[in-house]
């Protein structure tokens, strides 16, 4: 009687346990478990356990072939997870049918038709997501506008420069108003001034409540935009904090930058 | 100096070899080679039989056919020069030049670039060629054949690689240099065989001598080698001078060739590099039209975007329309003697070209014509639209085009209304047919497959897959279409309905025609269900490395 009073127990406690998660998932807009992703015996992401509220800009640094790609393509499901769970906006990683609704995905070569202009991109994008013209027109316009894209958005793309299809690629991925969107080197090829407008937009993202999920190697972006930070080694998190937090915790100094507590954390897991 | 270039060139056309081996890998790297080295003995065993044979009879009769031999290796250097010019066409467009521009003279990729051709198009020959000199040497009884064919051979391979090479590099740079020029030049490469064939038909039908315009040959420095390769027989009729003349032109113009080939190259990476197709203006792919009028109650604006896309890029880079030529030759050299055999009516032949040319335009190569936009497809729409709008892209211009030509045909036939209207829905169900099996196979290939090759009609790089496996999987797609289409062509044959199903069933022929055309119908809309399924579960599948 007592053991299956116990057993009864454990059960509703775990039951209690798995329902608090799934409920703390469910508020999250990035949270993976344990997620693990290994190619042809290489591990490429090994057991990444990640909490991304709502709103967060969140900064996601590793040196080359830590496994950040990998863990972004898991994220959008483009790719199957060796082992693990993740959920994007409530939703499980692998049920990409449901994914694709929240959201946005500007990978490191931005995913476009070198045939068509940029409006044509852009508009065929927003007829995938089911937006009308009038609707499609009153997103990309000031978008174009700020990214100083608007005089080059007839002209074919096969004429462009990396900056301007990088552009293009930025606007496609946040038009839609995605809850999540992922970013991988956002930044990359472009002018100051137009990186700079980057760097609002994603913060203007942020505060509407959009989640924004930064990749990149350009550390200052980073430390002026971040809201929360997550370094990858050799596809481990081996930090996690707000760029603050990990200033001071590494304790590398009063003037230390975010590059020095990269260097420091990276140096160290070596 | 001009042996590192020299060096460096090999290592570029290693490079080049390796790469393209990777890209077009099937089976193991060792199943490869065992396959390569066993095909190459086979060939040299088989020419080599062949060659020893006329060899025999060359001795018997105490000469060499010059001329003949003549027309011989100028179909030869044809047949390389244009392999080189499709192997150049393939590869030229991914030799990364801005890597290879800041690393090395121009003409170090230049030559890598010849010298990769010619060991592709070396790989093929070897067989054949060992087989030839050795086979020839033993009939004619004379060793010394061999190495001097071998010399002949080897000359003819290098010469066509350089004029293909060449050729295909100053075909582009042209394209660049006129407004709309890449329309003709790809107008010209892909359509030029029709006024040759008509030409020689004409030639034909009006009983020109044909052989008097190719006795000409006997002038032309393509004899000369032929003089080259049987010099070391002596006795059989071979000019040494000719012969000492097809040396001097191989060793004048091949390096000539290999000097152009570097100014081409040079022309087009550096000094003429910016394409100049006009390029500006936007055609909406939203906007409400007769297509969201049409079919815009049943079919969501996800999937008519993809296929107003599909429509726009067609027109702007060509693939599709073009891979029809492929359909047009499978239906003509494999079926069409078939259903001759079987005594298949020509209407119904047509009816299924036209279904399957129709399909296959616009409801294949999902992975070639969306690679760069795949990441961003995969991450906004699910496999039904996606799917869907490759079938409404082949069935919009499908069902036009099949109505407007089974009609009237139909009509001006002795076919009846009734059989007219059941003709064109085989054509209809045949297009979404060919689609829906192409998309389900093709959803299978790995994107990683792909690499940029030049395209036709545009200046942007198209997506293909190297090797032989797109060939094998369209003919797998366009056999499973044809067994659909296997009630239709055996109800409608006189062998069997008359003489099979007629007399054993005692069923009227009419009935028997009729019902197997309703057949196909029908296993034409399964088959089609069952395949949408498949590419929509292979899309949501569907992984990027």
């Amino acid at each position: 009687m007592t053991d299956e009073t116990n057993e009864s127990e454990i059960k509703e406690s775990r039951a209690t346990v798995q329902r608090t998660d799934a409920e703390r998932s469910d508020h999250q807009s990035i949270s993976t478990n344990d997620l693990t992703k290994e190619y042809d015996g290489t591990t490429a992401v090994d057991g990444l356990s990640l909490e991304v509220e709502p709103g967060t800009v969140y900064g996601f640094l590793g040196p080359n072939g830590a496994g950040k790609t990998t863990t972004i393509k898991m994220l959008t499901a483009l790719i199957r997870p060796t082992s693990g769970s993740g959920r994007v906006a409530g939703v499980p990683i692998t049920d990409r049918e449901q994914l694709v609704e929240h959201i946005g995905y500007l990978p490191e070569s931005p995913p476009i038709h070198e045939e068509l202009t940029a409006r044509e991109q852009l508009e065929y994008h927003g007829g995938l997501r089911g937006m009308g013209p009038a609707e499609i027109d009153e997103r990309i316009e000031p978008l174009l506008e700020r990214l100083d894209l608007a005089a080059d958005a007839d002209d074919r793309v096969v004429t462009y420069s990396k900056g301007m299809r990088q552009k293009t690629g930025l606007i496609q991925a946040i038009m839609h108003e995605p809850d999540v969107v992922f970013l991988d080197e956002p930044t990359s090829g472009l002018d100051p001034r137009v990186a700079r407008t980057v760097r609002e937009v994603i913060t203007e993202l942020a505060d509407s409540g959009t989640t924004v999920f930064l990749s990149t190697h350009i550390l200052p972006v980073v430390e002026r935009i971040a809201t929360q930070v997550g370094i990858l080694y050799e596809g481990e998190l081996v930090e996690e904090g707000t760029p603050e937090e990990l200033v001071e915790r590494m304790e590398t100094g009063d003037d230390s930058t975010l590059e020095d507590v990269f260097l420091d954390v990276t140096t160290a897991a070596e | 100096m001009a042996e590192a270039w020299i060096k460096a060139s090999a290592r570029i056309a290693r490079t080049e070899w390796r790469r393209r081996r990777r890209e077009a890998a099937a089976g193991t790297q060792r199943t490869r080679r065992r396959v390569t080295l066993v095909t190459t003995v086979a060939l040299a065993v088989v020419f080599g039989a062949a060659s020893r044979s006329a060899g025999v009879s060359f001795a018997a009769s105490g000469s060499i056919p010059i001329d003949l031999l003549g027309i011989g290796a100028g179909l030869l250097f044809g047949a390389l020069a244009l392999r080189s010019s499709n192997v150049t066409h393939a590869r030229f467009e991914g030799l990364e030049p801005g890597f290879l521009l800041t690393t090395v003279p121009t003409r170090v990729p230049a030559l890598g670039l010849l010298v990769f051709v010619f060991a592709r198009i070396g790989v093929f020959l070897v067989g054949p060629a060992v087989g030839v000199a050795v086979g020839t040497a033993i009939g004619l009884r004379s060793p010394l054949v061999a190495p001097t064919m071998l010399v002949a051979i080897t000359g003819i391979a290098a010469l066509a690689v350089g004029v293909g090479v060449a050729g295909r590099l100053a075909a582009q740079l042209v394209g660049r240099r006129l407004a709309r020029g890449n329309f003709y030049r790809d107008l010209l490469v892909v359509f030029g065989w029709v006024p040759v064939l008509l030409a020689w038909l004409v030639l034909d039908s009006t009983s020109v001598p044909v052989a008097s315009l190719l006795e000409r040959f006997d002038s032309l420095p393509m004899t000369w080698i032929v003089d080259l390769a049987f010099l070391g027989a002596t006795g059989f009729g071979a000019d040494s001078l000719r012969a000492l003349a097809a040396v001097g032109t191989l060793a004048l113009t091949v390096p000539l060739l290999v000097g152009l080939t570097t100014v081409l190259v040079e022309r087009l990476w550096v000094r003429e590099a910016s394409g100049s197709t006009g390029s500006h203006g936007s055609h909406s792919l939203v906007t409400e039209g007769r297509l969201e009028k049409l079919l815009g109650d049943y079919v969501s604006r996800a999937t008519l975007t993809v296929a107003r896309e599909r429509w726009l890029t067609e027109r702007r880079s060509p693939q599709g329309v073009l891979y029809t030529a492929y359909v047009v030759f499978f239906m003509g050299i494999i079926l069409m003697p078939m259903f001759t055999i079987v005594g298949t009516p020509l209407f119904l032949f047509l009816v299924i070209a036209l279904g399957l040319v129709t399909g296959f335009a616009f409801g294949s190569d999902p992975i070639g014509v969306k690679y760069r936009v795949l990441p961003m497809l995969l991450t906004t729409i699910g496999g039904r639209q996606f799917v869907g709008g490759f079938l409404v892209a082949a069935l919009v211009p499908g069902v036009p085009i099949v109505t407007a030509v089974v009609v009237p045909l139909g009509l001006l036939s002795s076919a009846s209304f009734l059989k007219t209207v059941t003709l064109a829905l085989i054509g209809v169900t045949l297009c979404a047919c060919t689609a829906t099996v192409s998309l389900a196979v093709e959803m299978g290939v790995d994107r990683d497959r792909f690499s940029p090759v030049s395209g036709f009609f545009t200046n942007a790089p198209v997506y293909a897959e190297q090797g032989s496996s797109a060939f094998i999987r369209m003919a797998y797609s366009f056999s499973i279409v044809t067994m659909t289409a296997v009630p239709a062509l055996l109800g409608n044959s006189a062998r069997v309905y008359e003489s099979t199903i007629a007399l054993r069933t005692g069923m009227p022929t009419g009935a028997i025609r009729l019902g197997s055309l309703f057949l196909t119908i029908l296993l034409a809309i399964v088959v089609s269900r069952i395949a949408f399924q498949i590419a929509v579960h292979r899309y949501q599948k569907y992984q990027l490395r």
